[in-house]
């Protein structure tokens, strides 16, 4: 009884998630879903996508849903580390460094244009996303548990940018395209109505609630059948002729970790293999280098390939 | 209980990773360069040496086996192992290659008693020869690790090399050479750049592993015991698996025990020169029995007469001795053969095939060794005609410096003969009380060791060969016969030609109609031929009954035996007789052993008391005369023809099979969605009583097979709901009860259910019985519709 009253509770913060952000991004459901899974899970996201598609709006509309501290980086080439961690100031009248903590002291951090700031500061961002702490001066000081990187990068004019290393992409959980709205979605943002304020019965989330929900995803039960298609998918990757990079160890704990998320999005206490493929493309082509131009095809021919397990 | 944070895990596996960069990373590396090292190249020479394995066993099986038990022999194995590599694609590879590799070395096992029933069968070692070579197949098609494709090169290897040694064909060493080469390039071709890249710099170096240490010795200490014989119960493994080591109960009959036992009753078995030495007191005192009380014993005394018309004093000069008597009643039951008999004695089965043994032939069994022949019957007893009794002795000539003999060539004969090739064949003589050598038609050559006078032998007129002045053969005489087969086709030509025989052969007038009537009956349609001979014969076997025991004392034993439907040999051979002549067919009676594959002792065929036997011979012109066998129950003789002439004579018959294949063929083909329909269906009745989890499996198996049926086979990395789903039937109660089902299908196999709901298993039958292929086809034909009709 508990449980189901519990499982209610995660369908229902779920659902009112769905609908804030279904809300602001209009006509992007099945991208909604993926950063609810990515969120969920408690990784990171990459949006490779041009500007002006809603990726700020996106992430201000989930800080605004958990009632979420928000921040925004606007990573240019001479921004610096403490720029994004903070720094310390020595004041003249307590006589001591007093520390200043810089925008990673958010609950959502979104890195505009990161392939723009230097690789130096591009690393900041490592040990904050990975292990959810910052380093300054000697001092570690932890960020907030729910600590939700939202990154973007501009796939066109690529004078100047810094590409992200293989071992920050790795620590994005997946990397999402929004693309250009339909037209319908494309009406409703010229007429605005999809900015009309939050119904007053509207049930506001919390962090806490968040936590839950990640809590929950925990709590999914992942059968060794499942996993072991999962270490077959991931070990197909490796020795794939157009794959120059595979999966890593890493990279599939986040892949079972996002099927774990979209498991209990579908309202299920368990993964089966449909999961471990709905979120593969995301999750893949964050870390994979390709040594062909369609990284997609790659990946379809992988999933296609792999024996899927079904009931033997 | 929750698991802990990715994050933790991912340090953890950051640390490890750290830790042990270089090594796991070389580790990882030997791995993955190692699966791949399975490449096309390396598997398809292993199964090239695999299969040439196969060829060297399959040319060490011509020597014993026909090519017709070879053939379905291998083409079951290479048809399992075809499929195997083709279809079951749904299998892991390892399972795949357990199942097929396990059954491909049990199918020689569980053939063999088959092939023994045909007087065939195999040795345990040539079975245990086949089961390797065909393990070695299996595990280079299915092998996934190069250790395990390594395997099949030591097994194809072993085998090739081993039958060349032991194989008696010439030929078989090229097959060693060719196998070398191969496994030379396959060497060069594959492991050069791991020798070189395995360089002394790079050698690191594996501990011995404890555990592989305790298992060699562990198994070396077990082979000691076993081959020591210190456990009696492990005494039984080794038995029959080698030929020196004395055989088993089931492989071999006179088997008691291991190696040297010394049970072997007869010291000069197998080479056995001797020629007259055993004429010892033991021998002469022998209490067995003469050729006369052979045929006696199987059949029974002659009755005696009921009434003695006149009787007359003997004088004491007349009194013969017991000797006298018994030679002279050996020489007249030789003249003449009653069919008024008593019931024989019952007999015993012989439990020891040395000790009661009158001798061992050598050779192909079903083989009928005549000792004597009759020639005129008058409705009771069978004689021989003077004329045919008369003999000359044999004649010598030297092969090779051996000295062979032959029969004086009959001015009669030509050489348009039945008998063609040549046939090694040999007789040991143990117990047997008779100056005839039994010898089967188409006898050419033969000798004893040491032995070059050719007045030891002679032949009569009716193809008899006795050696004179003798009371018996000696004990443990070898005769090497040179014996040719009946060659069908010349057999044909000869009996259509043949001109008809002279009447010899008497009954009583009430049953030559019967016999006549019997003989049309039987011959049918068909015209004088041998088509027609051996139709009558067939059809005597079938409409009557043996039985050795009977009795046959009535006054006209023919129409006893008409009547009664049964009877011995003699009376069949001797209806058949009849039957023959009436058709215009010359015949006689041919009295002598079968050799019955039940007796095979070590290569080697044990004549009995009971093998005595009756049958015919057919005179097809020119003084040849084959045997036919009239009786049921035995093995009917072998005529030699060749497969192209076998076949012409089954033109018909082939012709109306491969009618009947295509029409079926084709009929299954056009039906195939029916009858496949029809078997799912029956197989839900099986499937209703399993599990929910295997009547799942079953469910996805078979809709599995629909859809192939459809043409829209499921990739292996489709999931069956996407391939449903692919359908459209969203919308149609097929459509909800697989959404149903498969969502309890997940909850059952990956969320820990234990079962499926009421709901969940109605929707599993409605899927099974209504998801058919037909209405898989009906959907996919109604979307590939959809465009042109939009």
């Amino acid at each position: 009884m508990i449980q189901t009253q519990a499982t209610n509770e995660t369908a229902e913060a779920i659902g009112h998630l769905r609908t804030r952000l279904n809300r602001v991004l209009l006509g992007k459901e099945d991208r909604i879903e993926f950063v609810i899974a990515c969120l969920l899970s408690g990784g990171h996201l990459l949006l490779d996508d041009l500007p002006g598609l809603g990726k700020t709006t996106l992430a201000k509309a989930i800080a605004e849903c958990f009632g979420a501290k928000f921040a925004r980086i606007q990573c240019t080439p001479d921004l610096l580390p403490t720029d994004v961690t903070g720094f310390k100031l020595f004041n003249q009248k307590t006589r001591e460094f007093e520390f200043h903590p810089g925008p990673i002291f958010s609950d959502i951090l979104l890195g505009d244009e990161l392939n723009r700031t230097t690789p130096r500061t591009q690393s900041a961002l490592f040990e904050a996303m990975a292990e959810r702490q910052v380093t300054v001066d000697g001092d570690t000081k932890k960020l907030s548990s729910t600590f939700f990187v939202i990154a973007t990068q501009n796939p066109i004019d690529n004078h100047g940018a810094y590409p992200l290393p293989e071992a920050q992409l790795d620590r994005f959980s997946m990397k999402l395209e929004i693309g250009y709205p339909s037209e319908e979605a494309q009406l409703a943002i010229l007429s605005k109505n999809h900015l009309k304020a939050p119904q007053e019965d509207e049930k506001q989330l919390s962090l806490a609630t968040l936590e839950g929900l990640q809590d929950r995803v925990e709590e999914i039960h992942i059968d060794e059948k499942v996993q072991r298609y999962l270490i077959a998918l991931c070990e197909a990757t490796r020795s794939h002729e157009s794959i120059a990079l595979g999966v890593s160890p890493r990279g599939m704990l986040i892949w079972q970790q996002v099927a774990k998320a979209w498991a209990l999005l579908l309202d299920r206490d368990f993964v089966t293999p449909d999961d471990i493929q709905a979120v593969a493309l995301p999750v893949l082509i964050a870390r994979l280098v390709t040594r062909v131009s369609d990284p997609k095809s790659v990946i379809e021919t992988i999933l296609s390939d792999v024996e899927v397990p079904t009931y033997r | 209980m929750p698991s802990s944070s990715p994050e933790a895990e991912l340090r953890v596996a950051e640390e490890q990773q750290s830790r042990e960069a270089g090594s796991v990373f070389r580790r990882k590396t030997a791995e993955k360069s190692a699966a791949n090292l399975i490449s096309a190249r390396r598997r398809s020479g292993v199964i090239w040496m695999a299969l040439i394995s196969i060829v060297a066993l399959l040319i060490l099986r011509t020597n014993n086996d026909p090519w017709e038990i070879i053939l379905v022999e291998f083409g079951t194995i290479g048809s399992l192992v075809a499929f195997g590599a083709c279809f079951l694609q749904k299998l892991d590879r390892t399972l795949k290659g357990a199942i097929v590799g396990l059954l491909s070395c049990l199918i020689p096992w569980a053939l063999d008693p088959f092939w023994r029933s045909f007087n065939y069968g195999n040795g345990t070692e040539i079975l245990a020869l086949c089961s390797l070579a065909w393990a070695g197949v299996a595990l280079s098609i299915f092998a996934n690790r190069p250790r395990v494709l390594g395997l099949s090169v030591v097994a194809s290897g072993f085998l090739t090399l081993f039958t060349t040694f032991i194989s008696d064909q010439q030929y078989a060493a090229s097959i060693s050479y060719l196998w070398g080469i191969l496994c030379l390039w396959w060497l060069v071709a594959n492991q050069w750049e791991l020798v070189e890249s395995c360089q002394a710099s790079h050698i690191s170096r594996t501990p011995l592993r404890w555990y592989g240490v305790v298992v060699g010795v562990a198994v070396f200490t077990l082979a000691v015991v076993i081959s020591y014989n210190r456990i009696p119960i492990l005494k039984k493994l080794e038995a029959g698996f080698m030929p020196s080591s004395g055989g088993s109960k089931w492989t071999d009959v006179a088997a008691r025990s291991g190696v040297g036992s010394g049970d072997v009753l007869v010291a000069a078995k197998n080479h056995a020169m001797t020629f007259g030495a055993v004429d010892t007191d033991f021998f002469l005192d022998s209490p067995k029995q003469s050729l006369f009380d052979v045929f006696t014993e199987e059949f029974g005394e002659p009755s005696a007469k009921k009434e003695i018309g006149m009787a007359q004093a003997l004088s004491s000069d007349d009194v013969r001795t017991e000797d006298g008597k018994f030679a002279e009643a050996n020489r007249s039951s030789g003249s003449e053969f009653s069919t008024q008999r008593d019931s024989p004695r019952l007999k015993s089965k012989p439990s020891d095939l040395y000790s009661d043994a009158l001798m061992f032939w050598k050779g192909a069994p079903g083989i009928r060794l005549a000792v004597d022949r009759y020639h005129d019957f008058d409705g009771v007893t069978w004689k021989k005609n003077e004329s045919q009794l008369d003999s000359k002795p044999s004649k010598a000539v030297q092969v090779e410096d051996v000295t062979w003999f032959k029969e004086d060539k009959r001015v009669v004969r030509s050489s348009v003969g039945p008998f063609v090739g040549t046939a090694s064949e040999a007789l040991k003589f143990t117990r047997y009380r008779s100056t005839f050598v039994p010898t089967r038609l188409g006898l050419q050559l033969w000798s004893i060791d040491m032995l070059d006078r050719a007045d030891f032998f002679e032949i009569t007129k009716d193809d008899s060969m006795l050696m004179p002045r003798r009371s018996h053969v000696p004990d443990y005489t070898v005769i090497r016969f040179i014996n040719s087969q009946t060659d069908l086709q010349r057999l044909e030509k000869l009996v259509a030609n043949c001109a008809p025989g002279k009447p010899h052969l008497q009954t009583s007038d009430s049953c030559k109609d019967l016999i006549a009537e019997m003989a049309h009956e039987f011959a049918g349609n068909h015209e004088r031929s041998w088509t027609q001979v051996s139709r009558m014969m067939a059809k005597l076997r079938e409409k009557y009954q043996l039985d050795n025991s009977i009795a046959i004392d009535e006054d006209d034993p023919v129409a006893e035996f008409l009547q009664t439907g049964k009877g011995p040999s003699y009376m069949f051979a001797t209806v058949g007789a009849l039957m023959l002549e009436h058709m215009g067919y010359k015949t006689r009676l041919a009295r002598g052993f079968y050799v019955s594959s039940r007796n095979y002792v070590e290569g080697e065929y044990a004549i009995l008391n009971n093998n005595a036997h009756f049958w015919i011979e057919l005179n097809v012109g020119h003084d040849y005369w084959v045997p036919l066998e009239p009786s049921p129950g035995y093995q009917q003789p072998r005529y030699h023809a060749t497969l192209a002439y076998r076949m012409y004579q089954a033109r018909f018959t082939i012709l109306f099979f491969l009618i009947g294949l295509v029409v079926t063929g084709a009929f299954a083909f056009r039906f195939r969605f029916f009858l496949f329909e029809g078997v799912c269906r029956l197989g839900w009745l099986v499937a209703s009583m399993l599990s929910d989890r295997k009547r799942l499996r079953w469910l996805v198996a078979v809709l599995d097979m629909r859809f192939s049926f459809a043409g829209q086979k499921r990739p292996v990395g489709l999931l069956l709901r996407k391939q449903i789903g692919s359908l459209g039937l969203d919308a149609s109660k097929i459509g909800s009860d697989a959404k149903l089902l498969l969502n309890e299908a997940d909850k059952l196999w990956y969320g820990g259910a234990k079962q499926l709901s009421p709901e969940g298993r109605q929707a599993l039958k409605h899927l099974w019985l209504s998801l058919s292929v037909f209405e898989i086809r009906s959907n996919t034909l109604e979307k590939a519709e959809l465009p042109t009709a939009v």
